[in-house]
Formats: structure tokens, C-alpha cells, sequence
């Protein structure tokens, strides 16, 4: 490490930026911290979580980005957010978060543009309009004085990618950066991708994407106990809140579906009965004694007696009993068509990417699948991909699916990592640059994801 | 089956009763809609046939064009970020922000009032696609968006020069102008000089590097023929610099099929009320139930919705 910064030292132009503003900017939060050249040993930067949206609540108060930490009342909240699609749409909004967050007098992230390097994580696949409107925000507005747009999934290959895997090696092997060969799957907010990645960079023609991400879900959870208990379809908020605590991908989705089932008419089952293992309570919050809810076991005696509380209207807490919600709502990552869409699920998706690389690239993939994003949070995800993959795949490969310790900065860390590394310099368009050859051939720039 | 020793003898006379007719299953509804729309064996009835679009593996009856149009609804309700429609002014800038009202340029002016979605950009970039397939200009405003003149105007003079064979690696035969456009900019010479940057950087002969970690203690068995694992070969060189220098596909070509794979197992259906398997079906909507007690919900909605 300590030989690379100092090569890169000597590479860099005099005047060229040492400070590098990361930004993973999320359809749901925003990543965002600062790395400086230098400084090596700081690996473990952590970087801020924003809320990435304008929300206003039942009172009718806009918080913009940070403010929302204020918020004490999330009841009937609504929120606008600049990304869709997991794509910068509305730069009016972006603008107005980024610059109260970096660029304001009272920013909590104060950021001078015209000596600061910005390395932007985009998803995959993005518009061409969208990305040159990036492009012009950058240097026409903000001004930054250089600029990496660079594809977000393939930053994940500046991770130490065998430490997550605790692949048994001798401990004093430097990690070689980036990752020669891995196959990551990103499942965040808006949808979830499959791309393959060789030193570093995706290999475009077999990138994959399913329309299903954590909105989704929250949005079909909030469907699903509309339906069978109060109306939530207006409290995103909560939903998300519930979805992130109590759901979880089973593992066997037919015996779950079964213990979970009341069952016909007049039957008594006794794993119904019992919450067999599945049911949970979910206390909703009420935003004056709880502000957030509670997860708690199911208690068979203590509903039974809830539910004359709440008769007779003297209950002092709304309890919703969590039954196959719990994991019929994850299981859309799996099987889109429980739902109606018609797409692959999740497992599918990988094998229809690993179809358009030649074989020989297959063990290598397969035994380094990196699951990032907030979804792979959920309890049971990666070992339950790991046995749809192995269903699908050849016997003779061996099948790896892990998750970093936090798969929602992941993508961020791998961003700072490579802001360090000597391959930014290549990579970056300065301003100077913009002005001189235009968007198009910046464009182009980022679009050959031209290497040092 | 023992019919008491009555034996059916079809007759070449069908009656047309109302409400019901016996209709020959024949299988496969994907190919039967194809039929019907091709005026096939299936065409007979316009209703019915309309009805029939439900895709592949699922049974006849379970998707009529009424129950798909449902779901498509419901699809695009999940997808949004509020459930109602609203519209959250950007508010006013804090007092003793220090951000003066400065002049944008052109272009940011535009982008910022901008009140596009995500949905009306797709459109319009399909629609420059579709235009621009003969139309070299369109071509290469669809490329710039916006750009600069200087380049725009060489543009579309490349395009007609080149006329680069496709890469192996990009989706068969499905690659756009844009692609092609795209793949003839790497040529171009005010480009980044990226050919020879990767050959440098990947080490002239090989992109990847072979293991050189430490190996598992041998074993007597090692080459036992029934023990030997069937390792793939590496693709060459020229294949992986062709993978890796494959532009990016376009959004929608990169958005998951619904492949053989999935096309193996029946699609599972669910009881609307209570979320267990759908396995009876309510006579009057076609809702998916899982038993008597759910039947009886779904009926009282059922009834207020359609009545008796």
C-alpha cells in the first residue's frame, strides 16, 4: 500500500486535488465521505448515511436529505426522491440536497468543489441523457475539479473480496487490488443487478437486472397488511421499518407457508395456534411513548387477551401478528411471478448472466458471488441464493455466496478504496478536460472505462 | 371411468347455448393465442381468444386479459414511492446558507427545470432510437445529449465511414445504433488512448494472472480418472478483451427475461386472503383462495363487487 501511494504521488500532476469526495448516491441514502491522499492506513473510513429525499410530514414540515433525523412524527410521511430507478432524474431536488449537505456555509459536509476530486457511483445500464445531464451538473454547476463516474457494482472490486469470503490463505498475503474475477450482485432500493467483473470491470454484455428492489418490497408488505389487518398504505415509513426488522428469506418456503397456515374451516392447528416458530408481533409505534416499533414472539395468551383489550378499546399499543408476511414479502427476490412479473428470480438472473460469458470464466464466478445492498441484510438471503445457485449450476462448481460485514457501504468503502488507488488518476476527467474536448467526449471516456 | 354403459358419440352439430360451451383444451394457451391471433383452430370465438393472453404455464383459465391488466396495475402501484399522487415544492433556502442565487449556465438551467421522470426519458430516448435508425443526426444528438457542436458535427460523417463488424459478445443481433455508435467512438482518434493502455496494464499476454498460491498436499488418489474434476479451459485473450471492451447494453435490454428456466415450473399462485397456496378458486371471479373459511371472506368483497 505504502509503494503505491508513493508511486502515485509522483504520477499526479502538481495541482491536482488530493482530497476525493465519495458519493454512493442512493436511491434511498446517499454514501458520502471524504478520503484524502496520503493517509493509507485509514482503510476503515466509515462513510455518512443521508436520507436521499425531501419528506414532509402529516404537519405539513419538509425535512430535505439530513434534516429528516429531526423528524419525530413519521406518520403519514411522503417522500419526493431524486433518484429513480436507482438514476439522478430530478436535479432540482439532488441539487438541493447535496447542496445542503456539501456546499452550503453550514454544510455538515463541507466541501470546496474546485479542489476536490468527486467519484460518483452510477448503476448500470443508465439512460445516455441521464448520464451527460450528471456530467454537465458536475462541472457546470458544482464545479468539481476532477471527476470519476464510475459504475457502482464495479467498485465493490476494491474490497479485499477473499477476506469476506475467509478464503484460508497465509495471513501475510497483501490483497491484490482490484479483484481479478468476481461475480457481484447488487439489491438495493430500486432493483437488483448481476454483473460479472474481471479486474475490476463489469463485462457490460452480460449485466442483468431485475425490477424488484427494497421498495418493492415494502411497498407489497405495506399491500399484504393493508389487506389483512390496517390500512399502511400510507405510511411508508413504518412498512420499511417493519419490513427491515421482522422479515426474513426462508429457507424452505413450503414447509414455512404450511406453519404458518390457519387452516380450513373449523380446523384448529396446532402450529397456527403456537405461532409455529413464524409468527411474530409487531408493535406498531405511536410516536409519543414509542417512536419506533417492536418486534416481539408471539404469545398465544397474551393476543387472546390483547384482542378483549382492544375489544372493549382500552388497548394501550397497536399489535399487528406477523404470520407469512414474514417471508412471502423477500420471497418476490426469488420468484417475481408470486407477483405477477414476469422475470427471472434472483438465482435465474445469475445463471442467464453467467450464459453470456464463455464457461471458462464459471468456476471463478461462482465461487466468488458478493452480495451487496440493503437487501441482503435480511436473515437467510445469502444462504438460500447460495442453494438456488448450486440447483442451477454444474455439479463441478464450486459455490460461494457471501455478504460483507455491511453490504449497504459496501460499495462506498470499495469507492474510498479506490480514490486511493493508482488507478484513479487514469480514470478521472478533469475540468479543464471537460472544457476543452466537451460532454461527449467525456462521455465516451467514462463509457470505455479507459484503465491506467 | 364407468360411465353406467353410456357411450358419448360426438356430433358434428354444436349448439351455441348461452353462458357455457365445452371448449377443447388444447394445451399450450401461449401457442393458442398465437393461433387465434394467426386465425388458427382457436379463432372461432374473438371474446374468448382475447381473453386467452395469458402467457406460457399458466393454466387456460388462470390469466384472462382482464385478470393481466390487473396485475400490470397493480405492478405499477408497487412501484412508486408514494402511494398518491403529490408534489413536494423544493422549499426555501435556509437563512445564512451562503449559496447566492448565482446565474446557471444554459444547460443546468435546463436540467434543473427540467419536470421529466425517469419514465418520460425512456420514452423519448426510444423514440431518438427508433427515429434515429435512419437518421444519422438524430444518431448523434442521441450520443452527445447536449454536447458540445464540435464533435457532434464529425459524428454522424464516422457513423457512414465505419462500418465495424459487431462484437461477439453483445446480445445476438439485438444491437441498436446506439451500440454501433458507441463501438465506432472507441476508434475515434481524440479518444483516450485505451487500446494501448490495456495492453500495458494487463501484461501484454494474459488479463488474468495464473495461481501461483500454495498448493493442497498431493494425494495417491489424485489421478484416480473417477476422482478427477472437469475443469473448463480459460477463454483466450482476444475473447476477454472483446468481453471487456462490449459496450453497455441498453436499460431494457438489460432487464431480466422470463427464460426456459423459469418456464419449467408452473407459476405458483397464492390465496388472496390469507397468503397460503391458492388452490380453489372462487366460481364467480376466478380469485385464488386456499379454503372454505378464506372462501368466505373473499366472498362478502366478491358479492359488494359483483353482486349475486
Amino acid at each position: 500500500m505504502k509503494k503505491n501511494g508513493a508511486a502515485k504521488v509522483q504520477n499526479v500532476a502538481p495541482g491536482a486535488p488530493s482530497r476525493t469526495l465519495v458519493l454512493d448516491n442512493g436511491a434511498h441514502t446517499i454514501k458520502a465521505g471524504y478520503v484524502t491522499d496520503g493517509d493509507d492506513d485509514a482503510t476503515d473510513e466509515t462513510p455518512k448515511l443521508i436520507p436521499n429525499c425531501i419528506a414532509r410530514d402529516a404537519d405539513r414540515k419538509v425535512y430535505v436529505g439530513q434534516e429528516l433525523e429531526q423528524c419525530k412524527d413519521f406518520s403519514e410521511i411522503a417522500f419526493r426522491r431524486p433518484v429513480e430507478k436507482g438514476f439522478i432524474v430530478s436535479w432540482e431536488a439532488q441539487k438541493e440536497i447535496w447542496d445542503r449537505q456539501f456546499f452550503d456555509a453550514n454544510a455538515a459536509q463541507p466541501c470546496d468543489p474546485s479542489e476536490t476530486r468527486l467519484v460518483l457511483a452510477e448503476h448500470s445500464n443508465a439512460l445516455p441523457v441521464l448520464q451527460s445531464h450528471c456530467d454537465q451538473m458536475v462541472f457546470e454547476e458544482f464545479g468539481f475539479a476532477s471527476y470519476y463516474r464510475a459504475n457502482g457494482p464495479s467498485l465493490n472490486a476494491y474490497h479485499d473480496v477473499q477476506a469476506i469470503f475467509r478464503t484460508p490463505r497465509d495471513p501475510a498475503t497483501v490483497a491484490q487490488l482490484p479483484a481479478e474475477v468476481m461475480l457481484l450482485i447488487d439489491t438495493g432500493y430500486s432493483n437488483t443487478t448481476v454483473t460479472p467483473l474481471l479486474q475490476g470491470k463489469p463485462l457490460h454484455s452480460a449485466v442483468r437486472r431485475l425490477d424488484v428492489g427494497g421498495k418493492l418490497l415494502t411497498n407489497y408488505l405495506a399491500r399484504l397488511i393493508s389487506l389483512r389487518h390496517y390500512d399502511m398504505r400510507n405510511e411508508p415509513h413504518i412498512v420499511n421499518e417493519m419490513k427491515e426488522q421482522a422479515c426474513y428469506v426462508s429457507l424452505d418456503f413450503g414447509a414455512d407457508l404450511d406453519r404458518a397456515w390457519k387452516g380450513t374451516r373449523g380446523e384448529k392447528r396446532a402450529d397456527y395456534l403456537a405461532g409455529g416458530g413464524v409468527a411474530k408481533e409487531y408493535v406498531l409505534p405511536d410516536f409519543h411513548t414509542r417512536s419506533k416499533g417492536i418486534v416481539r414472539d408471539f404469545d398465544p395468551e397474551q393476543a387472546g387477551h390483547a384482542k378483549k383489550l382492544a375489544r372493549l378499546g382500552e388497548a394501550t399499543e397497536d399489535v399487528l401478528t406477523l404470520r407469512n408476511e414474514r417471508f412471502t414479502v423477500p420471497e418476490l427476490l426469488f420468484h417475481p411471478s408470486d407477483m405477477g412479473m414476469r422475470q427471472s428470480g434472483i438465482a435465474n438472473l445469475v445463471w442467464e448472466s453467467l450464459l453470456a460469458v464463455p464457461t471458462g470464466l464459471w468456476p471463478a464466478l461462482l465461487a466468488n458471488v458478493c452480495v451487496v445492498g440493503g437487501n441482503a441484510l435480511f436473515d437467510g438471503f445469502i444462504q438460500r441464493l447460495q442453494k438456488e445457485i448450486v440447483k442451477l449450476v454444474p455439479d463441478d462448481c464450486i459455490v460461494r455466496v457471501a455478504r460483507p460485514a455491511n453490504p449497504i457501504t459496501s460499495t462506498w468503502v470499495g469507492g474510498a478504496k479506490l480514490a486511493k488507488h493508482e488507478n484513479i488518476t487514469g480514470l478521472c476527467v478533469t475540468k479543464q478536460e471537460y472544457e476543452e474536448y466537451g460532454a461527449a467526449w467525456v462521455a465516451r471516456k467514462f463509457a470505455t472505462g479507459s484503465d491506467a | 371411468m364407468n360411465n353406467f354403459g353410456v357411450i358419448e358419440v360426438a356430433g358434428a352439430k354444436t349448439t351455441n347455448a348461452p353462458g357455457w360451451a365445452y371448449v377443447p383444451d388444447t394445451g399450450h394457451p401461449g401457442l393458442s393465442h398465437q393461433h387465434a391471433a394467426a386465425g388458427g383452430k382457436n379463432s372461432k370465438n374473438r371474446k374468448r381468444a382475447a381473453r386467452s393472453t395469458g402467457g406460457p404455464n399458466l393454466s387456460y383459465a388462470d390469466m384472462s386479459a382482464r385478470q393481466e391488466a390487473k396485475v400490470r396495475k397493480e405492478l405499477e402501484l408497487l412501484d412508486r414511492d408514494n402511494p398518491r399522487d403529490l408534489s413536494i415544492p423544493i422549499p426555501p433556502k435556509p437563512k445564512g446558507s451562503g449559496r447566492d442565487t448565482a446565474k446557471h449556465t444554459p444547460n443546468v438551467r435546463k436540467i434543473l427545470q427540467s419536470q421529466k421522470t425517469f419514465a418520460n426519458h425512456l420514452d423519448d430516448w426510444l423514440a431518438l432510437k427508433e427515429g434515429g435508425a435512419g437518421n444519422a443526426t438524430a444518431c448523434a444528438m442521441l450520443a452527445i445529449a447536449g454536447g458540445r457542436k464540435g464533435s457532434a458535427v464529425q459524428q454522424p460523417q464516422q457513423q457512414q465511414q465505419h462500418k465495424k463488424p459487431e462484437t461477439p459478445a453483445s446480445r445476438g443481433g439485438t444491437s441498436s445504433s446506439k451500440q454501433q455508435s458507441k463501438q465506432e467512438d472507441v476508434e475515434m482518434t481524440d479518444a483516450p488512448d485505451i487500446e494501448a493502455g490495456e495492453q500495458t496494464g494487463g501484461g501484454g499476454s494474459t488479463i488474468l494472472s495464473p495461481y501461483r498460491g500454495p498448493l493442497p498436499a498431493p494425494h495417491p488418489r489424485d489421478d484416480d480418472p473417477l476422482l478427477v474434476s472437469r475443469v473448463p479451459s480459460m477463454p483466450a485473450d482476444e475473447e476477454l478483451k472483446a468481453l471487456l471492451a462490449a459496450p453497455p447494453l441498453t436499460y431494457l435490454e438489460a432487464r431480466a427475461g422470463w427464460g426456459d428456466e423459469d418456464r419449467k415450473y408452473p407459476v405458483r399462485v397464492f390465496c388472496e386472503v390469507c397468503g397460503y397456496w391458492g388452490r380453489v378458486k372462487c366460481i364467480k371471479c376466478g380469485t385464488r383462495v386456499c379454503a372454505l373459511d378464506c372462501l368466505d371472506t373473499h366472498r362478502e368483497d366478491c358479492v359488494t363487487r359483483y353482486g349475486l
